[in-house]
């Protein structure tokens, strides 16, 4: 853990980096495989946080990550660099700072989508364009399904959440009863 | 009280006057005593004599004594005493008179200021009554009030309890209902209808 306002200064670096190269994309896609693997492999990033452990065998760990999930180039760099800089457990922060720096210079917005049935892909293709065409960006969109909400579906764009669920339809009901209108 | 006192040496003189004065007509009677018409005439000239003399021995003696023991200073004195004891008497009396009015005065004002005093306190023991009253009759409406508004809020908060408790129970039922009874096909429904809401959204 390293702090939001670091990460974002160490992706603001690398997304210059990546911009210069033309590989802005594949740096956001490297970074968050390596931010899973931290994530599914809890005892790496306590073997980086371990003092005692060598830093060589620090560094031929990250290389055998790095191998294994095809990260090279100036990801690999700069993961390197971050070990040398014992910033390394910042990892998946950087890639949160750095996804949204790279969403945000692509015109490009996260959209967190619930419904209580699956969707078919045209329906989600007029959910994206409905909620690309009310943010006037870009929306990258991932789908979830939620029974609990009964009907309907929620969306969630940054802090704006459109929810047409019939949960939330049943809540707004009772509220009523409950003020007797 | 004035008393008058006589000094001894005046009872003194007093008594030896009384003295001469009775042996005055003794001395005369003894002398008057020979017979004859001359010895007649001469008799009462002698008689004369000594009643004269008898007077002027009782007159020098009286003033002899007067003198000897200045009773006519001490007479004098006594009067001036007594004029004294008059005028102080008098004074006394003028001063007591005084007094007195002036103790009447002051009665007379004691009542007046009594008299005050008491319409004064009656005046205040009935504002108080009064204060008391209204203080009590504020008092009890605003213990009617917060009581009214106490029973209010009760009612309140148990209407709305009962408002929630029962508008949780619709909701629990409607999804129990909702998630028993929709079919795939209502589900699509409400997404279209969502899809639909979310498209004809403004910006």
């Amino acid at each position: 853990m390293i702090g939001y306002m670091l990460a974002k200064r160490y992706a603001r670096a690398l997304l210059d980096l990546a911009r210069e190269a033309k590989r802005m994309e594949e740096v956001d896609r490297e970074l968050a495989s390596l931010a899973e693997a931290y994530a599914v492999a809890p005892g790496l990033a306590s073997f980086f946080a371990d003092p005692t452990a060598p830093a060589d065998a620090k560094r031929k760990v990250l290389e055998g990550l790095l191998e294994k999930i095809q990260v090279g180039g100036l990801t690999a760099d700069f993961t390197a660099f971050l070990l040398r800089k014992k910033r390394i457990l910042g990892l998946p922060e950087i890639a949160a700072a750095y996804r949204d720096l790279s969403d945000e210079a692509a015109n490009r917005l996260r959209a967190r989508l619930r419904s209580a049935a699956p969707l078919d892909p045209a329906e989600t293709e007029r959910a994206r364009a409905a909620l690309s065409r009310l943010s006037g960006k870009e929306i990258i969109l991932s789908v979830e399904v939620d029974p609990t909400l009964l009907g309907g579906m929620v969306a969630q764009v940054g802090s704006v959440v459109y929810d047409g669920s019939v949960k939330n339809q049943l809540r707004l009901f009772a509220e009523s009863l409950q003020k007797g209108r | 009280m004035i008393r008058r006192r006589f000094p001894l040496p005046l009872s003194l003189a007093f008594s030896l006057a009384l003295f001469l004065a009775l042996l005055g007509p003794v001395s005369l009677a003894l002398a008057s005593g020979g017979g004859g018409h001359e010895a007649d005439s001469s008799a009462q000239t002698t008689n004369l004599i000594f009643r004269v003399l008898n007077f002027a021995i009782l007159v020098g003696g009286l003033v002899f004594i007067a003198r000897k023991y200045k009773l006519m200073g001490a007479v004098s004195g006594q009067v001036d005493g007594v004029r004294r004891t008059l005028a102080e008497a008098e004074a006394a009396e003028k001063e007591a008179r005084a007094r007195l009015a002036e103790a009447e005065e002051k009665m007379a004002r004691l009542q007046a200021e009594l008299e005050a005093l008491t319409a004064s306190s009656r005046e205040q023991a009935e504002r108080e009554r009064k204060e008391i009253l209204e203080e009590a009759g504020r008092e009890m409406e605003k213990i009617q009030r917060d009581a009214s508004l106490s029973l209010t809020q009760e009612g309140k908060r148990i209407s709305e309890g009962l408002r929630a408790e029962v508008a949780g129970m619709v909701v629990r039922l409607a999804e129990e209902t909702l998630s028993r009874n929709l079919n795939p096909d209502d589900r699509k429904r409400f997404v279209q209808r969502y899809l639909d809401q979310l498209e004809g959204m403004k910006r």
